[in-house]
């Protein structure tokens, strides 16, 4: 005998599935997706681009990070229907016509990475800093840079890095090593 | 953990008595979405939709009432599982009349494992206790208006 | 000629080109055709009985393809396989559950999500049974016997001792002196960013590819081989880029085997990836030491004798990753820097109901414990003994003439300066002019502290007479090939997840060989084309690797010289090996160049000798190696938050011979921050239940660039006498190194306040506390 009975879904829940249109790194992309697809997923799975990463399941450790019109997102804490008709940036874009973003060769400079695996989130979040900050002091880039997690670095060359990156496309000539 | 309290309502003993292990009156007091299915007088089983912040799901439970002494004491014994987690209580009511109030001594010896303890550890008192309140201060509501 | 890349510089790495593309192939980026999702179904309960496990309502879920339980597996014997400490392991349960977030029963569908789905409609039912949390209450009379399947009904796993007992004994109770101290060191996750998982796949003629994340590719070969019966020739593993180790990529973890299991019972490649949440509350742990030690000492500081009871809390089997003849692996280092004369450590490792363990976390076996126990209770004599803790050291340092050093529990040191690393760091730090302010603000109220970790460390895995894991000896080998046009590939055992294998491998064999870095190829992690080696982990690779590579690398030199000799119609005597080159003696213009020799090896060689330039080495370290070094970290603590503030922390490194100036200075940046972790805001607890308190990123909080201060780092060079080139390895000296100097110096920022300890992690909250009690707060 039943006694009481759980309220029927609502129209608050969409259909399972849906097609998402997105610009990624200059170009036109979609696919159909079940619409509680992750945009990390998405972008990994469906459109092949796996140098976002994927590091924690409660949106603490950035290594999703990419840029969602412009500004830095965790892509794991996003949903694929959300980016729909919108620009999305990855570390794969960085690189124009052979040659690498300032802050990927400082990071290479600088030995801003080791094991690699958090850097594509940690270099978009530097874009994004250095669109906004072009010449941040390092207390505002670690501030910037506070929700990347990095287990291998230490962070002081990433910090670096960043600075590398700023002095190069503000123009002025890179410290760094010999 | 234990979770105790004591609930003071303006109605008669046996009608606070039948009240509390009656499944369909309960039923009006839990805010959360859920079912109730009566297996036999003394057992019963359904879904519940709950959680701790924002660790929620769908839990299903069964339920077992023992020791009735009408209209004094009563236990009721719940498992729970659902979503990685599991919980057990066993709650126990004291009833004691003075006048035209009703006194319910409450207990509760819960034990929670899986997710909502793990994850939910630093949220988990003070979801049990916004929900406790919860639900006694829609069982005044019924007791006191019918 | 110096050679380009050669040992000693810092040039930039090579992998770096993927990695900042985003072109790296990680596990998690394996993608084959027809590839299945694995899930994993999780005990929330500590300990129970397993009453049944309905998968009914799973297999109907859309895009699941199997449910697999352990009754699956026992059918195939696979439901227990064996630890690398020759204890057993489930895989998948039949009858009980014995931690939270145990693997209870695996999902196989066609996507992540509908795999998920599967998981969430398993019906399990459990029967709870009594919980044990607390190793020690485990070794009470009544406790639950937690294994019953072992021959001797106790949850004691084995108890370990090294040393004079007697001697220990009759030494302390002569002493003028003797500081007694209760330590705990909590659990830890090693949390790498990317966690555990793998790829598993069956070709047509049945032979098995998995792609892992795993720290040591031949050893897990060689233990599938003999946990599922297939013929090793039959499995590949394949290590391709790991995203970080730690200790935390060694163990076998019950989700690669389901997936093999999966791959075989579906025929089609089955992925397993793990949350984090799973690898947090399931993955084997790091640290979990209850110690008790004491030092005893004359009544002007001499140090006369050390005493260690240790209760290891091991969860619920023996799943440590340690040489098999040392279940508290490396633990009797404890005697650190000092020359101890009477010394006797014991450890009892105990079963609880938590995830088995223990791995390293960075710190080779068990060395962070002991170095942090004996830096600890060095600052707690001095404290006692009202002296200065860089003085109390000074005094007691192993001479530097001393070398090599036999310690009171057995080791033999190889090399070692430690007088001079702490007065570098003590010059750099200003350590006089800290020590006037300290005293200053202490007059003003403010708190300020100064603390010192001079530590030794063990590393480079190990001589084949003390070593082996399961039997295997722990060798390790480099195999190299040149080719005409004087280009190298070499691939190794070793298997690098950040240390830049791919860089200093090449810079070693640029400096042997007289080729430019640029132009050697390295690999390593595939078990199909690496000669067979012992991974990477406990600071081995640049001990055992390295030397591997050297020698190897004068193999292909004693050749080269009489294809040289050969080509300049001398005979090989008459050469000499100089400036990267083959030179006749007397007469350098008269010299070939390894591209020379190379080509020629192909085209024109002397009668009789085999064509090409290879050769392998598989090197057996004489001893083990000894890194060192001086840390010193000053801090501030605010009075009203109880948090602490590292103000500069200087630290002097000795790992020997530097390859790579660069990598090692980063090596030694993300040790200490693996260091400051456990001293300031990492911990794994338990309540009652059994129930992880956290085991999300939410509750096990890493540092951020943020807590992470400015590290300051310096070098001694003290090579090692047995190694080819000196080396000693460094991956892990300072996560060895900084919790102690971390906790000295909150300690001896408060030693005025009478206290003179307090377990780590120090948060804020234990800081207040203190505070607070003392009537400053």
């Amino acid at each position: 005998m039943v006694l009481a009975e759980m309220p029927s879904p609502s129209d608050e829940e969409s259909g399972p599935f849906a097609s998402v249109h997105v610009t990624v790194n200059g170009k036109a992309r979609g696919a159909t997706v079940e619409t509680r697809t992750l945009l990390v997923h998405f972008l990994r799975e469906n459109l092949g681009l796996t140098g976002t990463h994927i590091g924690c399941d409660t949106t603490n450790c950035g290594a999703c990070t990419v840029l969602l019109d412009g500004r830095a997102v965790k892509s794991c804490t996003v949903l694929a229907v959300q980016a729909e008709g919108r620009d999305v940036q990855t570390v794969e874009g960085l690189e124009t016509d052979g040659k690498l973003h300032p802050v990927q060769e400082g990071f290479i400079e600088e030995h801003g990475l080791q094991c690699g695996f958090c850097t594509p989130g940690m270099m978009m979040c530097s874009v994004a800093l250095l669109q906004k900050n072009p010449h941040p002091t390092e207390e505002q880039i670690r501030r910037a840079i506070s929700g990347n997690l990095c287990r291998c670095t230490g962070y002081v060359n990433i910090v670096k890095a960043i600075q590398h990156a700023a002095n190069k496309m503000d123009g002025r000539s890179a410290g760094g090593r010999a | 953990m234990r979770v105790e309290g004591t609930f003071t309502v303006r109605a008669p003993r046996e009608r606070v008595y039948s009240f509390f292990l009656t499944p369909a009156e309960l039923s009006t007091c839990i805010d959360d979405p859920h079912t109730i299915e009566a297996i036999d007088p003394d057992h019963f089983k359904g879904t519940v939709k709950a959680g701790v912040a924002f660790i929620r799901g769908t839990f299903m439970w069964n339920a077992t009432i023992k020791d009735r002494a009408p209209p004094e004491r009563a236990q009721l014994a719940v498992h729970g599982a659902g979503m990685g987690s599991a919980f057990d209580l066993v709650a126990s009511l004291d009833l004691s009349e003075d006048r035209d109030l009703t006194t319910v001594q409450w207990g509760a010896d819960v034990q929670m494992n899986g997710t909502i303890a793990t994850v939910g550890a630093r949220l988990l008192q003070g979801t049990i206790d916004k929900k406790t309140n919860a639900f006694f201060e829609n069982a005044r509501k019924k007791l006191e208006t019918a | 000629m110096t050679v380009h890349g050669g040992i000693g510089q810092s040039i930039k790495r090579k992998e770096d080109a993927r990695f900042v593309r985003g072109k790296g192939n990680y596990v998690d980026d394996v993608k084959l055709p027809g590839m299945l999702y694995l899930d994993i179904v999780r005990s929330p309960y500590a300990h129970a009985t397993l009453r049944y496990i309905n998968i009914e309502k799973a297999l109907k879920v859309p895009g699941v393809l199997a449910v697999i339980r352990g009754k699956d597996l026992e059918a195939a014997n696979l439901a227990w396989m064996p630890t690398l400490m020759s204890d057993k392991q489930m895989v998948l349960p039949v009858e009980r559950v014995m931690y939270q977030a145990q693997e209870v029963a695996a999902v196989v569908a066609e996507s992540r999500y509908a795999a998920a789905d599967g998981v969430a409609a398993v019906e399990v039912d459990y029967e709870p049974l009594p919980v044990v949390v607390d190793p020690m209450k485990a070794l009470e009379p009544n406790a639950p016997i937690l294994r019953p399947d072992r021959k001797e009904q106790t949850n004691r796993i084995w108890h370990w001792e090294v040393g004079d007992r007697e001697g220990t004994d009759k030494a302390l109770k002569g002493s003028d002196v003797v500081v007694k101290q209760h330590l705990y060191i909590p659990r830890l996750n090693v949390a790498s960013i990317e966690t555990c998982g793998c790829v598993a796949s069956f070709d047509a003629m049945g032979k098995l590819t998995v792609w892992m994340t795993t720290q040591a590719p031949h050893a897990i070969r060689t233990v599938f081989a003999l946990v599922t019966g297939l013929p090793e020739q039959k499995i590949r593993i394949i290590s391709p880029d790991i995203g970080g180790g730690f200790g935390g990529k060694v163990p076998v973890y019950p989700g690669y085997v389901i997936a093999v299991v999966a791959a075989l019972k579906t025929g089609r490649p089955v992925k397993w990836i793990e949350d984090r949440s799973e690898n947090i509350q399931a993955d084997s742990f790091a640290r979990d030491y209850h110690i008790d030690a004491e030092i005893g000492a004359t009544k002007d500081g001499k140090l006369t004798a050390l005493r260690v009871k240790t209760i290891a809390d091991h969860g619920y089997t023996d799943a440590a990753a340690n040489p098999s003849k040392f279940p508290a692996g490396l633990f009797h280092i404890i005697t650190g820097s000092y020359p101890f004369e009477k010394a006797h450590v014991e450890v009892d490792g105990v079963y609880t109901n938590k995830p088995p363990g223990g791995i390293a976390y960075r710190c080779s076996f068990r060395v962070t414990e002991a170095a942090f126990t004996i830096e600890r209770m060095v600052d707690v004599l001095a404290q006692k003994l009202g002296m200065d803790p860089a003085e109390l050291r000074l005094k007691n340092f192993i001479p530097p003439e001393s070398f090599p050093y036999k310690s009171a529990l057995g080791w033999t040191y190889d090399s070692g300066n430690y007088p001079a690393a702490l007065r570098k760091a003590m010059d750099l730090i200003g350590y006089d002019a800290l020590r006037k302010e300290q005293a200053e603000k202490r007059e003003r109220g403010e708190l300020m502290g100064i603390g010192i970790s001079s530590f030794t460390e063990i590393v480079g895995a190990g001589p084949s007479h003390t070593f082996d894991i399961l039997g295997l000896k722990m060798f390790d080998s480099c195999e190299i090939r040149i080719h005409p046009t004087g280009k190298a590939i070499a691939r190794f055992g070793t298997k690098s997840q950040g240390q830049g294998h791919e860089t200093t491998y090449a810079q070693i064999l640029a400096e042997e060989l007289g080729l430019s870095s640029d132009d050697i190829a390295i690999e390593e992690g595939d078990t199909d084309t690496a000669p067979y080696g012992l991974g990477t982990y406990a600071s081995r690779s640049t001990p055992t690797g390295g030397a591997a590579a050297a020698i190897a690398a004068r193999k292909i030199r004693d050749k080269a010289q009489k294809i040289a000799a050969h080509l300049l119609e001398v005979s090989p005597a008459d050469l000499e090996w100089k400036d990267h080159k083959f030179q006749v003696k007397g007469v350098p213009d008269k010299a070939k160049t390894m591209q020379e020799i190379a080509f020629a090896a192909y085209t024109n060689l002397p009668p009789g000798m085999e064509a090409g330039l290879e050769a392998v080495d598989y090197y057996d370290p004489p001893n083990m190696t000894y890194p060192f070094g001086s840390y010193i970290c000053a801090l501030d603590i605010d009075k009203d938050t109880g948090e602490v503030k590292i103000r500069r922390f200087v630290a002097v490194d000795d790992c020997g011979t530097i390859i790579n100036p660069m990598i090692v200075e980063g090596q030694i940046h993300g040790g200490l921050t693996m260091g400051l972790a456990p001293a300031l805001l990492e911990e794994i607890g338990y309540d009652e239940n059994g129930n992880i308190q956290g085991g999300s990123f939410m509750d096990y909080l890493l540092p951020t660039a943020v807590e992470t201060p400015k590290w300051e780092t310096a070098k001694t060079t003290t090579p090692s006498p047995h190694h080819p080139l000196g080396a000693k390895g460094v991956g892990e000296s300072a996560t060895v190194g900084a919790p102690a100097a971390i906790a000295n110096a909150v300690v001896d920022a408060l030693s005025h306040l009478g206290v003179t300890h307090i377990d780590i992690p120090i948060t804020p909250w234990k800081v207040w506390s203190i505070l607070h009690e003392k009537g400053v707060a």
